[in-house]
């Protein structure tokens, strides 16, 4: 029988030996740890959900999954979600090994991955069934509770496996309080079966004290097609890495993001595609508001094997900066050995537009409108066709509060 | 009503407009023509309130008001409009809501309620017929896609919804066919009252076979230099600028 400990043993063993990276890897080269590095942690000893820190989708009537630093606190009691301790009890080895990677290369440029596998306690793990598409949507609330000195740890691991033809939504909503101090390091497994849709909806409004580093491993198999969007609303120090394996032919993703970024914020986007079949495509669009001093980072490498033929890859990162201060570095990357392939880049950073702007104030409309209506007419294409209505509302009431021009 | 007094405006620190007086009545339509590089649409950003366009002297005044330093939602809620020779695109932002907005901040800064929905797409289906647009053009972001007649007659739709007291119209009538000129002249003369002035900028005679024009003013070298009836523009017609020139000295 396999169990968490043995990983955690395990995962731990081997970031000894790589240790935390540093800024000549290239997935690392705009990510300081310094301060990171020297921060006192220390474990969640309470469990007490927070009352005002989040909003519920009760009305939604989708069964909610709510995970408290770190640790499951409810889940839908079925065949189909389990703790990740009891899925152990009858997993394949396939399944336990894959809690820790061997291909070395993920090892080195995902630290924080093996550090969440070292020191997980427990999660959750799902099957998306084929016959009952309405129960296969959840919401996820990762709650993070924090110290006002030390950081407190949380490490919350979900993995979900999609049966064949099966459709599901999987909103994530993670919250952190309030101005508390934490590390949160969270793993989100998603192997997506044949013929599987998956749309993947993640919510950050983590607290701006906040270390938070968010790993997402995308398996696909032929002809599923895997759609993520994740809206960056409140952060303070965050960064995620997505790992997407197009494995099998006719296997589509489309990975979008919106980050808003203010006062000192730090959001490092990371990508990893692996077009590792002929015929699979890709697409991702992320976009950026950046004011005060923030920092953001879209780094992205579409990686295209000698046999992977017959690839459709897009990939854009477009920016607005607010202020003189605020700062982006874009880094959309192709890397192709196939001669038989369309690849596209690209990355605009800008400020918004003063025609446009002029345009709008000559016609009676205020500048602080003006500008909103501006930033709006930007991010609506990320917004409009988020198919849940509340999730859609409640994302633009935060983007209305997070962008105060 | 509205007022120019010696207006100089730079931009970039080169004067473009050196000396320029327009005086104009309730109800009155004056027309300003001009070689290229005379000053007109200087004029017409610097009545917009455009930054990068510098005031350096001279004042504009609009009911007994000095406007100068309005911002420029400041002077379209004083019932400013500007029909920009190059209308901007916008985006992502529809027609309607834009209008809508544009509508409701006019009336917030006169202290007026905000309209309300029924009322507002009664009048805009009534407006956008006037325009010759299809219904579906409200929907549709703002100029984007539009080929050069339609962003002519968006602006004269806008300017139908916003029912400013004073319209500058910079070049409304540039490149436009036939039927979209009279669309465009339709407007303008649906648009003009008693109390309802207009400042038309103009290259050509044949909008001017539809409209009826208090007075025609010849903008040269950032200055009026001319002012007259209906037959300057025939002499202009004949004659072109030069002749102008040619008088003056």
């Amino acid at each position: 029988m396999y169990t968490i400990n043995d990983i955690n043993k395990g995962a731990a063993s081997i970031f000894k030996s790589i240790g935390f990276p540093d800024k000549k890897n290239e997935f690392w080269k705009y990510t300081n740890l310094k301060k990171f590095q020297s921060i006192n942690m220390t474990e969640p000893q309470e469990f007490d959900l927070p009352q005002d820190s989040f909003e519920n989708f009760d009305s939604l009537s989708i069964p909610v999954i709510t995970i408290l630093n770190g640790k499951v606190m409810s889940y839908p009691k079925n065949k189909s979600c389990l703790l990740i301790s009891e899925k152990f009890k009858n997993c394949s080895k396939n399944f336990y090994n894959s809690f820790i990677p061997d291909d070395d290369s993920v090892v080195q440029n995902n630290p924080f991955l093996i550090l969440n596998s070292a020191h997980f306690s427990d999660g959750i793990y799902m099957n998306m069934k084929s016959e009952s598409n309405a129960d296969n949507n959840v919401i996820i609330r990762i709650i993070t509770d924090g110290k006002k000195d030390d950081y407190q740890t949380s490490y919350p691991r979900i993995y979900i496996e999609t049966e064949e033809n099966s459709k599901s939504k999987i909103i994530l909503h993670h919250i952190g309080t309030n101005n508390k101090k934490y590390y949160k390091n969270m793993v989100l497994n998603v192997d997506a079966n044949k013929s599987s849709k998956v749309s993947i909806t993640n919510i950050f409004e983590e607290s701006k004290q906040s270390f938070s580093m968010n790993n997402v491993i995308l398996n696909q198999k032929s002809y599923s097609e895997v759609k993520q969007k994740s809206f960056y609303l409140k952060s303070g120090f965050i960064r995620t890495d997505i790992s997407n394996n197009l494995n099998e032919p006719e296997s589509y993703s489309s990975l979008n993001g919106l980050f808003l970024g203010n006062n000192d914020d730090f959001i490092d986007n990371n990508i990893m595609i692996n077009h590792n079949s002929e015929h699979t495509y890709s697409k991702v669009l992320y976009k950026g508001i950046m004011d005060g001093k923030s920092n953001a980072v879209f780094n992205a490498l579409v990686n295209v094997p000698f046999k992977s033929k017959q690839i459709d890859s897009d990939q854009k990162n477009h920016n607005i900066i607010l202020s003189k201060t605020a700062k982006i570095n874009s880094n959309p990357k192709l890397k192709i050995s196939c001669d038989d392939v369309k690849c596209a880049h690209g990355s605009t950073i800008g400020n918004l537009d003063k025609e446009a702007l002029f345009y709008l104030r000559s016609r009676g409309i205020g500048l602080k409108k003006s500008k909103q209506i501006l930033l709006n007419s930007f991010m609506n294409e990320l917004i409009d066709d988020l198919s849940i209505n509340e999730i859609k509302n409640y994302i633009d009431n935060r983007i209305g509060d997070a962008l105060k021009c | 009503m509205f007022k120019i007094k010696n207006l100089q405006v730079s931009i970039d620190n080169k004067k473009i407009l050196k000396d320029f007086n327009i005086d104009i009545n309730p109800g009155e339509l004056h027309v300003i023509m001009g070689p290229n590089g005379s000053g007109k649409s200087t004029l017409t950003n610097a009545i917009a309130g455009k930054e990068t366009y510098s005031i350096d002297k001279g004042e504009i005044i609009y009911n007994e008001k000095l406007i100068n330093d309005l911002d420029p939602e400041e002077r379209a809620g004083e019932g400013i409009f500007v029909s920009f020779q190059y209308p901007t695109s916008l985006p992502g932002v529809n027609n309607i809501y834009f209008l809508r907005e544009a509508v409701n901040s006019i009336r917030k800064y006169r202290n007026q309620d905000e309209v309300s929905s029924v009322d507002f797409m009664k009048k805009i289906k009534s407006k956008v017929k006037e325009v010759d647009f299809d219904e579906s053009f409200i929907h549709r972001p703002v100029n984007e896609g539009f080929s050069g007649g339609e962003k002519k007659r968006n602006e004269i739709l806008q300017l139908l919804m916003m029912e400013p007291n004073i319209a500058i119209l910079d070049e409304t009538d540039s490149g436009l066919d036939i039927d979209a000129l009279k669309t465009v002249a339709k407007g303008i003369n649906t648009y003009r009252n008693s109390e309802r002035s207009i400042i038309l900028i103009t290259h050509y005679q044949r909008i001017l076979d539809y409209l009826e024009p208090n007075q025609i003013h010849i903008l040269m070298d950032g200055k009026i230099v001319k002012k007259g009836g209906l037959e300057l523009v025939d002499a202009l017609e004949e004659k072109g600028y030069k002749w102008i020139n040619k008088e003056m000295v």
